[in-house]
Parts: structure tokens; C-alpha cells; sequence
């Protein structure tokens, strides 16, 4: 067994030019995935986790940075090579119904990667495709069926069992559940987590639903304006986390109390989530911080240990 | 009729009192589709009171939406109730024509979507629709209307209000639209509220801010709220009182507490234990079995069977009666006990 991580993005930094403007998507990001190991990824909408994903898959080139994946430079790769390292990884997104082949039925799409890489011919593919159907949750016989006629929770599920056929260690899944109804929700997270039990799947699982990162992650990232402002375990950050913008994202997932008498006051983060295109200085966070003191508008906190694998970028933490 | 009142629940029983603003009975809704007719809504009814905040919840699909859709003459081609009332200030809103009940939508209740399209004309700044809402309801001349516009767009918590008056809804970002949505609803200073999921597509934290907006507004100027959601935890921290929704029909109604403490049908017990508790992370979460089932054939039997881990013959062969279990509490299942049966 090798000890290199799965996954290992260095100091990833990505900016987009819109309208002759400078965006900051993502900022200074290191992150690493170990085998069997899942790691969340969370943060508001426009915080960069999808394109720390696009980055981590070499959809997306990095401004600078190195990502690593089973130990090969994955930058500068060319979309062949791209396609091999593939082999060991797969993706899941948020809209399956636009990612599936809607002449192909759902069988042969979901051997669909095997049969690009002329790994199986078309009796077998078949069997390999029925069995993978059956292993997430789906009726075999729904192999002949066109992706058009299954719900949304069935299609994401098609999408996995495809995912699935070239054996991956690991699933990078951005969204895959956010689209669908809550109870598909909850069966689609069951089924997640049954694979990564029998798998040993790792995931890179970028959310901004924390519900469903709960479930998965052994460790949460949490991002604010292109940045990771926290990094620990799943356990520590839903119970009580370190950097103030975490404490109030964990703070927002309402629990159901015991009683009335058991109900939390409503509070929310004042403001609004500063402009990608107009940082502030210091701090991210410090225009919103409820705790800031004077240094947090000049001084840029580093992210930095403060026990049980904590990292924290507080100038209090 | 009579026999209605006694059954339903007021907010006597959840602690608020007064006569309902709002008072739904027997509503039945369904659409005509080509493969066949859409059986929505089966026999829903629910009081509202003065201040009080109702929380519909259930999966989607359960007839949440087309409820307060109906009610609201929002339903759209081939959808028409076809049974029950909706007594609202002495009339029934089911009976009113087209033109008078677009005067009470908007007038006299205000609704926030989950949908940002429905609720504002993309081709108009923000600020003028609340403005014209305003005058549209004599609230104010249209002298002042831009004044107070801004006014209530600050009293939401819009920072730099006067540059966003002239802003389009594309303009700004999914929370300012909401928080914009819900200054629209409450400029009229309607009795009640219909909010479908108003923070559904929002990120948590500002979900947060919304609702901490919206209950601290429809508090202060004693408003209704009728809240369609999916999320437990919200229903939990923002209702008095919860109507639990499924395939159209009334699973079971509580006064908040009761709801907590005491949850008593099969399908409530499945929501709760299918749904995250962040004090609890680790907790595995137990999706209820199958799925949501297509309604093209009004209720024979519970709904619910095909999912339930309890069900019997019985269940299978007759609908269960929403019957009343307890003072703020009714529950339609066959296998829960009443208050005087054991
Ligand atoms: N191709 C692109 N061109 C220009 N800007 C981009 C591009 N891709 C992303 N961005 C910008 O980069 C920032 C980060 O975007 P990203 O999609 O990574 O966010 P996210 O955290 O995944 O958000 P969401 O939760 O909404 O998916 C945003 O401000 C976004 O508008
Ligand atoms: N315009 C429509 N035409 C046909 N069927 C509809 C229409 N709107 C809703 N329905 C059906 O009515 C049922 C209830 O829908 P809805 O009230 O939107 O559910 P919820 O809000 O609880 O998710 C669903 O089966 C839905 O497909
Ligand atoms: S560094 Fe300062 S502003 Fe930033 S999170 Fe910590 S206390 Fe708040
Ligand atoms: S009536 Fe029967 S099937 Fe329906 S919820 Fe009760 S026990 Fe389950
Ligand atoms: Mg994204
Ligand atoms: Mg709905």
C-alpha cells in the first residue's frame, strides 16, 4: 500500500477575468484525500468548492498550484492523458439528467466508460450493467429504459452506477443531492454511504447542504471567499467549531428541539458576503465577524493547527 | 358544519386565541392531465389564527403547493377545486370571481415563493414594485410611495437601500431578492402571509437572516404565516402549530409542543427519522422505504400503506379519518388511539 494521498491539491490559486474585472475564485487551497478517508467540502454559493472540483479533476487549470493525483502531477496534462488517470476517479454532479445520454438507454450508459475503453464487449456489458443497477437501488430490468423516463433520484442514481463501473477509489461528487426531493435526499445519502463502507470509496464531497456532508465526511473544509478558513473533523466542527464564519454556517442547520422550551433564537450573520472581485484586506471575513479586533483588517490570518487536527485562519483561534 | 368546528383546530388549543383569519374545509383539488386526472388535494382543512404561524409540511408532491395555490386562484391550466371552502373575512375565497380574488391576493395576503420568477416582473426595478404595491393599496401617495419603499426595504435589512430601489431582480442576489420578496408581502400589511419554502434556495446562513427577518416582522405587526417547508428543524423553531401533508391529504395536525414532544402517525415518525439532527451528527438517518405515490386515483385506503411498516388489512382497504387524539392534536392513522379509545 502506498502511503501518497489519493488526492493532494498544493497552494491552488485560480482567478477568472469577467468584463475586464479580476474574479478570486480560489485562494492559496491545500487539501488531501487518504485512502478510505471522505472529506467534505462547504461554504456559501460563489465560495469556490466547485472549482476546487473542476481543479482536482483537471477540468479546470490552476493559475498555480500542484494537484496530485495517486501521487502524478495531474497539471499540464493533456485531456488523454487526463482520460487515463481517470480511470481510478469518477465524478458526479448536480444535474444528472443533462450528463446522461438521452438516446442511449440507461444500460448502456452506464457501461458507457468500459465500453470507451474497450474494456467489455456487448453480452457481458449487459450483465456488468444490470448488476451495477441492482447495487444502487434500481430495478435491472430498468436497464432498457430510456433516462427520460426515470425521476430525478433514479437518473443521479444511474449517474452513480456508471461512476461506479470502472471501480474508481475515488468519487469527487459535487451537489448530487441538492436537486432532489428530501426523502430521495436521504435514500440517495444512504446509498453513498453504504459504498464507501463497502468499497472502501474515498469522496471529495463539495455541498453546501451540510445535512448530507454530515453524513459522509470524516473531515469538513470549510470555504469563505475562495479561501479555507477551517479544516478538522466532521464530529468537532458539527459540534463546536473554531473560526467564527463556521461557527455561524454550523449554527444555521436548526436542530429539532426536544420541546418549544428547547428552541434556539434565530441569529443570523449580519451583511452581506463581500464582492469576489473586491476582497477585502486581512481577514475574509473580518467585515462580518462578530468578534474581529483591529488587526483583522490589515493581517491576513494564516490557516494553522490548534489541536486535534484543527486548522484554523483566526487571528483568535 | 357544526361538526367541522368542533374537530378543527384553533389556536385556543396552541395558545393563541381569537376567530380564525383563515378557515380551509373539505378542500379537494385536481388537475386534468392526458394520462389521466391528478388527484392533488383530498379533503384538507386547517384554521389559521390572528399571529399565528401554520407549518405545512411533507414531501414533494404531497399537495403543499397546489393547497395554498388554490386558495389563492394561482393553479394554473387544467387544475380546479372542485370541493370545499375557504372562509376568509366572512367570504369564501373559493367563491369569489377571478378579479375580486386577485384584489385579496397581494392586498390581503401577502405571498413569498420559493420560486423568486414568480414573485417579481424581471423587466421592473425592485423599488418601484414595492413602491407601486404600496399605492396600488392606498398605503400611501404616490408622493411618498418612494419614500417609504426605501423605507421598508431598510426595515428588511437591504443595505444601501436608495441604489437598490432603481436595482432589476437579476440584479441582486437570492437573499436581497427574498428579503425584496418579503418587503413586497408585508407592504400591503396584509393578515396573513403564504410562504412556499422562502428559504429553500438559499444558503443556510442567509436562510438564517430571512426567516430571522420574517419572524420578527409578521411578530411585530401581528401577521399570519402559512409556511410551506421541507425543513424539520425550521418548521420547529418558527411554527405554532404543524399540518403534516401527504398524497393531498391531513396526516396529522399539532400545536407546536405537542408536535415535539408527542408525534404520533407513522409518516411523522418516517419524516423525523429520515431528517439530519445537527446535535445528533452521527446519528445514520433511516430514509422512509419507496416513493411518493402518483395520485391518479382519489384515496381508497391510507395513502401511506405501501410505506408503512404497521399496516394491516384495515389500512389497505379503508382511508383513515383525521380524528382528534387530544386537544391540540389529530392524527389520521388507524393504528393510533384516541383519547377516549385504548
Ligand atoms: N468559468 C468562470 N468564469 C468566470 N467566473 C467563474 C467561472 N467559474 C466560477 N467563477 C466564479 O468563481 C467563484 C467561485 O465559483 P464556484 O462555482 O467555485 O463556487 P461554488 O462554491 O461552487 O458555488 P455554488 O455553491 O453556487 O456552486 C464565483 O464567484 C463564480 O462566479
Ligand atoms: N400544473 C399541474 N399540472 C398537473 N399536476 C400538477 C400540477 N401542479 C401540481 N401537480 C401535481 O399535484 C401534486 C401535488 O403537487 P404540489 O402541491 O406541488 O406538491 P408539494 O408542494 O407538496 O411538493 C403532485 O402530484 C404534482 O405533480
Ligand atoms: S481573524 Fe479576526 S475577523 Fe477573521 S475570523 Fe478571526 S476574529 Fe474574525
Ligand atoms: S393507517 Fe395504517 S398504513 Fe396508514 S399510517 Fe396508519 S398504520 Fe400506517
Ligand atoms: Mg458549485
Ligand atoms: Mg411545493
Amino acid at each position: 500500500m502506498s502511503v501518497s494521498p489519493l488526492l493532494d491539491l498544493r497552494h491552488i490559486e485560480k482567478s477568472f477575468r469577467v468584463r475586464g474585472k479580476q474574479l478570486f475564485a480560489v485562494r492559496d487551497v491545500s487539501l488531501s484525500i487518504r485512502k478510505g478517508e471522505s472529506l467534505g467540502l462547504v461554504g456559501e454559493s460563489g465560495s469556490g468548492k466547485s472549482t476546487v472540483g473542476r481543479c482536482a479533476i483537471g477540468l479546470t487549470a490552476p493559475d498555480s498550484g500542484s494537484v496530485r493525483l495517486f501521487g502524478e502531477e495531474l497539471v499540464g496534462r493533456s485531456r488523454r492523458e487526463l482520460r487515463q488517470m481517470w480511470q481510478h476517479m469518477q465524478m458526479v454532479f448536480q444535474d444528472a439528467g443533462a450528463a446522461l445520454h438521452p438516446r442511449m438507454t440507461v444500460g448502456r450508459n452506464v457501461i458507457d466508460p468500459l465500453v470507451a475503453r474497450r474494456l467489455v464487449d456487448g453480452r457481458e456489458g449487459r450483465e456488468i450493467a444490470r448488476q451495477l443497477l441492482e447495487q444502487v437501488g434500481l430495478n435491472p430490468d430498468q436497464a432498457e429504459a430510456y433516462p427520460f423516463e426515470l425521476s430525478g433520484g433514479q437518473q443521479q442514481r444511474v449517474m452513480i452506477a456508471r461512476a461506479l463501473a470502472v471501480e474508481p477509489q475515488l468519487l469527487i461528487c459535487d451537489e448530487p443531492v441538492s436537486a432532489l426531493d428530501v426523502s430521495v435526499q436521504a435514500q440517495m445519502m444512504e446509498l453513498f454511504v453504504k459504498l464507501k463502507q463497502k468499497r472502501n470509496l474515498s469522496y471529495l464531497f463539495i455541498s453546501h447542504n451540510l445535512p448530507s456532508v454530515g453524513q459522509i465526511a470524516d473531515h469538513i473544509a470549510v470555504m469563505y471567499l475562495g479561501e479555507i478558513v477551517e479544516v478538522g473533523s466532521a464530529h468537532q466542527m458539527f459540534r463546536a467549531p473554531y473560526h467564527p464564519y463556521s461557527q455561524a454556517l454550523f449554527a444555521s442547520v436548526l436542530p429539532i428541539p426536544a420541546n418549544v422550551d428547547a428552541r434556539r433564537e434565530l441569529r443570523a450573520l449580519p451583511g452581506e458576503i463581500p464582492s469576489p472581485f473586491d476582497l477585502p484586506s486581512g481577514c475574509p471575513f473580518h467585515t462580518r465577524c462578530p468578534v474581529a479586533v483591529g488587526r483583522c483588517r490589515d493581517v491576513r490570518p494564516p490557516l494553522r493547527p490548534v489541536g486535534d487536527g484543527h486548522q484554523v485562519a483566526c487571528h483568535l483561534a | 358544519m357544526a361538526d367541522f368546528v368542533a374537530e378543527t383546530i384553533t389556536g385556543a388549543n396552541s395558545g393563541l386565541s381569537g376567530q380564525p383569519v383563515l378557515d380551509v374545509r373539505g378542500l379537494v383539488v385536481e388537475f386534468e392531465r392526458a394520462d389521466g386526472t391528478i388527484h392533488a388535494v383530498n379533503g384538507v382543512d386547517f384554521a389559521v389564527c390572528p399571529g399565528e404561524w401554520i407549518g405545512i409540511i411533507g414531501e414533494s408532491g404531497s399537495g403543499k403547493s397546489v393547497t395554498l395555490m388554490s386558495l389563492l386562484g394561482l393553479l394554473g391550466d387544467g387544475g380546479r377545486v372542485t370541493r370545499g371552502h375557504a372562509w376568509f373575512e366572512g367570504t369564501d375565497l373559493l367563491q369569489l370571481p377571478n378579479r375580486r380574488l386577485r384584489s385579496v391576493r397581494g392586498n390581503e395576503i401577502g405571498v413569498v415563493f420559493q420560486n423568486l420568477a414568480e414573485g417579481f416582473n424581471p423587466y421592473l426595478p425592485i423599488g418601484v414594485q414595492i413602491a407601486e404595491t404600496l399605492v396600488s393599496h392606498r398605503l400611501c401617495t404616490r408622493r411618498t410611495a418612494h419614500r417609504r419603499a426605501i423605507e421598508l426595504m431598510r426595515e428588511l435589512g437591504i443595505g444601501d437601500a436608495k441604489a437598490r430601489f432603481h436595482q432589476y431582480p437579476h440584479e441582486l442576489s437570492g437573499g436581497m431578492r427574498q428579503r425584496a420578496m418579503i418587503a413586497s408581502a408585508v407592504a400591503s400589511e396584509p393578515k396573513v402571509i403564504f410562504a412556499d419554502e422562502p428559504t429553500t434556495a438559499l444558503d443556510s446562513t442567509v436562510q438564517m437572516q430571512v426567516l430571522a427577518l420574517l419572524t420578527d416582522i409578521c411578530r411585530k405587526r401581528g401577521t399570519s404565516v402559512v409556511m410551506v417547508t421541507h425543513d424539520l428543524g425550521v418548521a420547529a423553531h418558527t411554527c405554532d402549530r404543524i399540518v403534516v401533508m401527504y398524497a393531498g391529504m391531513v396526516m396529522e395536525e399539532a400545536a407546536i409542543d405537542e408536535f415535539l414532544q408527542h408525534p404520533m402517525h407513522p409518516y411523522t415518525l418516517g419524516l423525523r427519522a429520515a431528517s439530519f439532527d445537527p446535535d445528533q451528527p452521527d446519528r445514520p438517518l433511516r430514509p422512509i422505504p419507496g416513493y411518493a405515490p402518483a395520485l391518479l386515483e382519489a384515496p381508497h385506503s391510507c395513502p401511506f400503506a405501501p410505506r408503512c411498516h404497521l399496516a394491516t388489512a384495515r389500512c389497505r382497504e379503508h382511508v383513515p379519518a383525521l380524528r382528534r387524539i387530544g386537544p391540540a392534536h389529530r392524527v389520521a392513522c388507524h393504528h393510533v388511539q384516541g383519547e377516549n379509545e385504548t
